[in-house]
């Protein structure tokens, strides 16, 4: 990122003012004088309410809107407050705005109440600007917050990196250059997730699972009980049977009732074979009556039908000639319709010669067709009739033959049952037993289907418990993965806190390199800055072989510091140049931005200072007083610096004048603090 | 019922036979009859004809039994009865008969009409004479075919034997 302008309209002390930065190769500083109070502070905190909207001012924190312009205007009106900077970034120019807008609430209202709020960021392509989508977003992925600390810098700030017990910031400057802070967030996160994997493995409980697989058990187990009854029941009926069969020996081993009972079974196959006989010949007679009977009943009407067109045709009202279509069918045919063969044979030519001869009248077919067709169908007709009676009358004497039959079979069997029943008591005595015996498989027989349907019905229970089961197991597996994933996150966990440890120790050496390269071109000789295993910014002196750490003047502090600062810039711009892909931080070229960077240091260590300051960064942004600024420091920073600014601050008085800052490109007044 | 007249009404005309219970206790449209069924006739068509040459035997006529807008009914068409030749010369004698007409020969649409008038006088007779016990179907229509073929006798075998000869002689002259 390139800065380009910055303009200020109604920010704090500030009514409308703009600053351009240096952006030169060699002349890359812009310094901005100003005293104490007259707006250092409140211009770094404009770069801060730019891109974070984020402002943190010692005194009155809540005033944004300048104070004059509030005092001067009316409850209706409304004061936008806005900061624009235009700047380049990956070959693009941009220019980004936060503007908000405020209305005071009562007469003597100085901080107003915020009304409207909103920030922009256009893009130039070409020559025509266009609105960039979600500006916030881009503002931050530009510049990111986490390290808006290191690149818009409080001087004050300077004295303490190099202290004592001043690990923590070294730590988490480097943490923030690397994006390491993700990982830090990556490795509490999945802490979190292992412990919640551990508590759905936990939920997930084995005891329904346990109960499952105790009631199929039993299920099982009273369907074996059935099993075993059914096996009772079988054997018992089989013994039955055996019974059955025995009784029916003894039955037949009777001298004449075997003969009977013999003769009785056999006259009742003879008896239903006969019935079977009187049924089929009633449904032949069915059968002649359906397809036949009609022609026997039909014989008078298609008579008399005849018979009165022969008249008309005697009168001469339907012509006797056939017609050559009807005749030539019938030639077709070789059959006339009196049933002489028309065949082209010798003994059927003449005939035929005389049916040729008919033809040639020409007289339509149709009514005449078909009386001739009726009347010759007479004799189909009266066939039939013949046919169909005595058909009729073969079936019924047939039939009443088998009735016969029937009736005589009917009677001996009667007979016989006679004959069996006074065969004595203990015939009599079997029969019953036999009865009973018989009645008594049947229950037996039924009792199994009961107990059959039973099991069926446990089965398809146990079937049921089975899927239950196999569910429950597909859960178990479920407890499983979980486990597997709680243990797969404490892994990674694990891993990343080691890939973490060693990314932020290699950072660490990589700033402890060039600390010392920054840090050695400025600081007396003899003297090396590191950055220790601890994150501590130590300043060491070789004395003979040993490295001695020495007691830090605040001037070798502040160098240590700065050079701490500008070896994580360079740093940044490393990576985005070397274009690596990680996953965490793509560096990037950013300003630095410096209120106060020489605190109060003596001569000697500001002429140090100035040196370094202009190569830290590509561009550099020096805020300083009169006093920081006059002797060494404008010796050295004057050649590098393209622009300087100074602020030119009247505190005014409170009730008709307020706290007014100008911006101006040279000097108008010398004067110190 | 000439030539003329023919165009303007169906070249196939159908009949609508309502199906009553002594409809569908003697015939079945499904033609096997060599199921458990004891259907008389094969077909609806067969128990048409049969009740239209009893209807003739009769002389009952009526129309009740046919309606071609009924839902219930069984739909004949005339082509149906003419497959067979014997139906159709039954068809063409009842319209010849009911009005004398030889043009009712051709007249496909009057056939059907004069067939329904007599099918529906025959079903009459039919209800009347079985009743309703149907074991003895078959033998009511038995008696009833043999009574009719005692009453034509020989004398009538007699009478047709001579013009059956008629044609037979000489067919250039007689037929």
């Amino acid at each position: 990122m390139e800065l380009i302008r910055l303009r200020l309209q109604n920010f704090r002390q500030f009514r409308d003012e703009s600053i351009e930065f240096a952006r030169g190769d060699k002349k890359n500083v812009t310094v901005v004088h100003g005293s104490n109070g007259a707006g250092k502070t409140t211009l770094l905190n404009a770069f801060t309410w730019l891109f974070y909207g984020e402002v943190s001012f010692d005194t009155r924190p809540d005033r944004l809107v300048n104070e004059g312009v509030i005092a001067d205007a009316s409850l209706e009106d409304k004061i936008s407050v806005v900061v624009g900077l235009k700047f380049n970034h990956e070959n693009k120019t941009y220019l980004a705005k936060r503007e908000s807008t405020y209305q005071k609430q009562t007469d003597d209202d100085l901080d107003g109440v915020r009304v409207d709020h909103d920030v922009t960021l256009d893009r130039k392509s070409g020559a025509n600007w266009s609105p960039v989508n979600n500006p916030q977003d881009m503002l931050t992925q530009i510049v990111p917050e986490r390290l808006s600390e290191l690149f818009f810098f409080d001087g004050e700030d300077i004295d303490n990196l190099a202290g004592i017990d001043n690990q923590d910031q070294i730590r988490k400057a480097i943490e923030n250059i690397m994006g390491l802070t993700i990982l830090e967030r990556a490795v509490k996160h999945l802490g979190d997730a292992a412990k919640r994997f551990e508590k759905e493995a936990g939920d997930l409980g084995s005891d329904e699972y346990k109960q499952l697989i105790q009631d199929k058990n039993e299920i099982k187990e009273e369907a074996e009980e059935l099993e075993r009854k059914k096996v009772d029941k079988i054997n018992a009926k089989d013994q039955l049977e055996r019974e059955i069969d025995d009784i029916k020996m003894k039955l037949r081993s009777r001298p004449g009732t075997a003969e009977l009972q013999r003769e009785r079974e056999e006259l009742e196959e003879d008896l239903k074979e006969e019935k079977s006989e009187i049924n089929q010949l009633t449904k032949e007679l069915a059968d002649i009556v359906g397809e036949r009977g009609f022609a026997s009943v039909a014989v008078p009407l298609i008579r008399e039908t005849a018979e009165d067109l022969n008249e008309l045709r005697k009168e001469g009202v339907i012509p006797s000639e056939l017609s050559d279509s009807y005749l030539d069918d019938l030639l077709n045919a070789e059959m006339c319709l009196c049933g002489r063969s028309l065949s082209d044979d010798v003994e059927h030519r003449e005939y035929r010669n005389i049916v040729e001869e008919l033809k040639g009248d020409g007289v339509a077919d149709g009514v005449e067709g078909s009386a001739l067709r009726i009347i010759h169908d007479i004799d189909r007709f009266t066939e039939y009739q013949q046919s169909v009676s005595k058909n009729i009358e073969t079936k019924m004497e047939e039939r009443s033959k088998s009735r016969t039959n029937k009736e005589k079979l009917e009677e001996k069997i009667s007979e016989v049952g006679r004959k069996l029943e006074s065969e004595g008591e203990s015939a009599r005595e079997l029969e019953d037993t036999l009865e009973n015996k018989n009645d008594e498989r049947d229950n037996k027989i039924r009792e199994i289907q009961d107990i059959e349907n039973k099991i069926k019905t446990k089965k398809s229970r146990i079937e049921d418990k089975k899927e239950e089961i196999s569910k429950k197991e597909d859960e178990r597996q479920e407890t499983k993965l979980a486990k597997r994933r709680q243990e797969g996150a404490k892994r990674v966990q694990s891993t990343l806190e080691n890939s973490f440890y060693q990314l932020k120790d290699t950072v660490r050496k990589m700033s402890n390199k060039r600390v010392n390269e920054k840090f050695g071109q400025i600081a007396t000789k003899d003297l090396t800055a590191k950055i220790n295993q601890d994150f501590e910014l130590k300043i060491t002196q070789t004395v003979g072989n040993d490295e001695v750490e020495v007691d830090k003047s605040t001037g070798e502090r502040q160098i240590a510091s700065l050079a701490f600062i500008g070896s994580l810039v360079s740093i940044a711009r490393d990576r985005y140049e070397q274009d690596t892909d990680s996953d965490y931080f793509e560096g990037g070229i950013y300003p630095l931005v410096m209120d106060s960077p020489f605190g109060a240091l003596d001569k000697s260590h500001r002429r140090q200072i100035s040196k370094v300051i202009p190569t830290l960064a590509n561009q550099v942004i020096v805020f300083a007083t009169d006093s920081q600024w006059e002797g060494p420091v404008e010796q050295e920073m004057s050649r590098r610096a393209a622009q300087q600014y100074w602020l030119n601050f009247e505190p005014g008085d409170g009730s008709t004048t307020y706290p007014k800052t100008q911006l101006q490109a040279e000097k108008l007044t010398a004067g110190g603090d | 019922m000439s030539n003329s007249t023919r165009g303007d009404k169906p070249r196939n005309p159908r009949m609508g036979l309502v199906k009553k219970d002594i409809v569908t206790s003697l015939a079945s449209s499904n033609a096997n009859k060599d199921g458990n069924e004891d259907y008389v006739f094969s077909s609806y068509k067969d128990l048409v004809i049969f009740s239209a040459v009893l209807g003739y035997r009769e002389d009952e006529l009526t129309h009740e039994g046919f309606d071609n807008s009924s839902d219930d009914k069984i739909n004949i068409k005339y082509s149906t009865f003419t497959t067979e030749q014997l139906h159709r010369s039954v068809l063409e004698s009842l319209a010849f008969q009911h009005t004398g007409n030889p043009d009712t020969l051709v007249d496909r649409n009057y056939q059907m009409d004069v067939l329904e008038k007599y099918a529906a006088g025959g079903l009459q007779v039919l209800d009347r004479r079985l009743g309703d016990i149907p074991g003895d179907r078959t033998d009511a229509l038995v008696n009833l075919i043999q009574s009719y073929a005692d009453e034509e006798g020989v004398e009538h075998g007699e009478e047709l034997q001579t013009i059956l000869n008629a044609f037979n002689e000489d067919p250039r002259v007689d037929i």
